[in-house]
């Protein structure tokens, strides 16, 4: 393991079901992520990336294969230190915030560390310092249902700061956010990773966010892959395989269309944009 | 570290005084139950315990409780008691239910016959009126006053063809306290009176027994009946408790299985509620499980909610329990309780078994629980 890796797997599977209603959620991945990365990682729904990240939070064990924290094999550790390790080295920021409703900014953030040991004032000073220099120093005492969703989703990334995990989590970060908010949660992810240091790895389908990622994967029937770049082969346009329209499998290989009416030209004479295809290249 | 427990109850009010009421409810019940029982156990032998002697003999065979006692013996046992080593000096006690009519229905007290002299087996406490009555008059209790509506100079037609002569009704010169057992009170005339009256002369239902100076009752007691072959004599001690029996052998099963509702309806509130608010907020401690939370940190935060639920139910219960008995011994005076500082412990412990009850469900839910659901959306 290189010794800027903070997550490694290797040859993670994870299967659910047994016999003919068996489901390979995760099958082999191989992955290293190194301090101060952010990577993203995408793919359709349903192709394992929750259960990927489920899978490196530490919360679901994987059925075969390792998973790596700093060093430490999260295979070989007890539901107990599994719980310490996710209190002190793992950050989680989810899709729909997941607040606790009955607690204020504050004492959102005051619980994480309260379950690291951290009480008191102390821990009261530091929650207040995280929030404030998130821009919600004038929001401290506001319950979840009195924020917006930029709002929530900055208390919930403070949250997943509280610690100073080595590692942080994000699903769907954006899901929930218009574009200018999503824009604004993904660029302070980003400045976790750069200025603080943090690994970060947002699983995500916005591919507004690629752009801002150091590295992409392509998550597909639980195989991850590095990212390739789609085209259209009627139109050329860049095709995201999450947002296209249309795909087709023809001679072993996958194509994307951006409107069923490309499709329909493709399947008439896949020779002509194929021939083109290669001749671009 | 911030009470999520508390801040989860307080932050659902509608469901926290559902819980609570529950709770109290099943407290106000249990209380009052049991302040019921005690104080029906008290009240029964109050008098029994207050009358001044050593022994109580009664005939052998009969039951041993005031209530349906037909221990009846000639007044020649005197004698033979009086003679037995020990015995400083024997009363004859005449005593016996009696019904009469008044105020269009038939209403019964148990009547007393006391020798007036000594006042042994007289009333308590006499709050009104005279405390010894004469030929021709009949001390009554309280609530009997109360619950009849009795007052000083009413005449009362107790005997009614089984007196022995033209005599008027007896009119009522006192008013007592302490002779309501629950179940009856007692009315006191002199032994003359009495004899007459229920056409007992030479005839006893007791005897009251007091022993010389330094005797021990209980060997007393076996040399009576030794010497008097036909009686059977008790302890003051030994004729309450087997007074008590009667009331016991009654009321125990009934306020138990009433005790054991009240316990069932407060768990089961509280259970649902607790258990709701926790299947609502799975997701929370969903995130709480995920962000480092142990399977030990959220049985308690439940736990800790079942509590302060139970705490709270708890203390309106006591509450209510003391306005309710208070008010019920106001407004229907045979009601009679005794809440004890026993009791309350009782209660709390029932109120907090309710509560570790109550949260098994959750609780055994949590463990289940799928972290992975925080990922859903």
């Amino acid at each position: 393991m290189a010794t800027d890796t903070v997550l490694e797997l290797v040859g993670v599977t994870r299967v659910f079901g047994e016999g003919a209603g068996q489901v390979v959620a995760v099958e082999r991945a191989d992955l290293r992520v190194g301090k101060g990365e952010l990577l993203l990682i995408m793919g359709p729904s349903g192709s394992g990336k929750t259960t990927l990240l489920t899978m490196a939070g530490g919360l679901l064990p994987p059925t075969s294969g390792h998973i790596r924290l700093g060093g430490r094999d999260l295979t070989a550790l007890s539901d107990g230190e599994l719980s310490r390790l996710r209190q002190q080295h793992i950050g989680f920021v989810f899709q729909s915030f997941n607040l606790l409703a009955a607690l204020t900014a504050l004492e959102n953030v005051e619980v994480a560390l309260g379950l690291a040991g951290r009480d008191g004032q102390g821990a009261k000073r530091e929650a207040r310092r995280l929030l404030e220099d998130l821009g919600l120093g004038h929001r401290l005492h506001h319950h979840p249902r009195d924020l917006s969703g930029g709002e929530k989703q900055r208390v919930s990334v403070a949250r997943a700061l509280a610690n100073n995990p080595e590692l942080v989590l994000a699903d769907e970060p954006t899901a929930n956010l218009d574009s200018q908010k999503g824009r604004e949660v993904v660029e302070l992810l980003r400045k976790v990773a750069k200025e603080m240091g943090k690994t970060v790895i947002v699983v995500s389908h916005d591919h507004r966010i690629r752009e801002l990622a150091d590295r992409v994967l392509w998550l597909e029937d639980g195989k991850l892959k590095e990212m390739e770049v789609h085209r259209d082969p009627v139109c050329g346009m860049e095709i995201d395989p999450a947002r296209a329209k249309a795909s087709l499998a023809y001679e072993g290989k996958v194509y994307y269309f951006c409107a069923a009416g490309c499709l329909q030209l493709f399947q008439k004479d896949p020779g002509q944009f194929l021939a083109s295809q290669s001749s671009a290249l | 570290m911030v009470s999520i427990a508390r801040r989860n109850l307080f932050a659902e009010r509608g469901r926290l005084f559902i819980s609570v009421g529950g709770v109290a409810f099943a407290v106000l019940l249990i209380l009052t139950l049991l302040g019921l029982y005690r104080g029906f156990t008290r009240a029964f032998t109050l008098y029994i315990d207050n009358v001044k002697v050593d022994l109580w003999v009664a005939q052998q065979g009969a039951r041993a409780d005031m209530m349906h006692s037909v221990s009846l013996m000639p007044r020649g046992t005197q004698g033979k008691l009086e003679a037995v080593p020990g015995v400083e000096e024997v009363h004859p006690f005449i005593g016996r239910s009696v019904v009469f009519p008044w105020k269009g229905e038939a209403v019964s007290t148990y009547l007393v016959g006391y020798d007036v002299d000594s006042n042994l087996g007289g009333p308590l406490r006499v709050a009104q009126g005279k405390a010894e009555p004469g030929p021709g008059e009949i001390i009554v209790d309280k609530v009997f006053s109360r619950n009849k509506g009795i007052s000083l100079g009413d005449r009362l037609p107790i005997g009614g063809s089984l007196r022995a002569d033209s005599s008027p009704p007896l009119q009522v010169v006192g008013v007592a306290e302490g002779g309501n057992t629950g179940l009856f009170q007692f009315s006191f005339v002199s032994r003359n009176e009495a004899e007459s009256l229920l056409q007992m002369t030479g005839f006893a239902n007791y005897f009251l027994v007091h022993l010389d100076r330094g005797q021990d009752p209980a060997q007393a007691a076996a040399r009576i009946e030794a010497a008097a072959p036909g009686v059977k004599a008790f302890t003051v001690s030994a004729f309450s408790e087997s007074n008590r029996e009667l009331l016991t052998e009654i009321f125990l099963p009934i306020i138990a299985v009433l005790v054991l509702i009240g316990f069932g309806v407060g768990t089961v509130v509280i259970g649902l509620t607790i258990y709701t608010a926790t299947m609502e907020k799975s997701r929370e401690y969903g995130v709480l499980k995920a962000i480092g939370a142990t399977n030990r940190r959220l049985y308690r935060i439940v736990l800790e909610q079942a509590i302060i639920s139970d705490m709270l139910g708890y203390a309106l219960g006591v509450v209510l329990a003391f306005v309710v008995v208070g008010a019920a011994e106001r407004f229907v005076p045979v009601f009679v309780a005794d809440l004890q500082v026993l009791d309350l412990a009782a209660a709390l412990g029932i109120a907090l078994l309710m509560g570790g009850l109550a949260s098994y469900f959750p609780v055994s839910r949590l463990v289940r629980l799928d972290p992975a659901l925080v990922f859903r959306a």
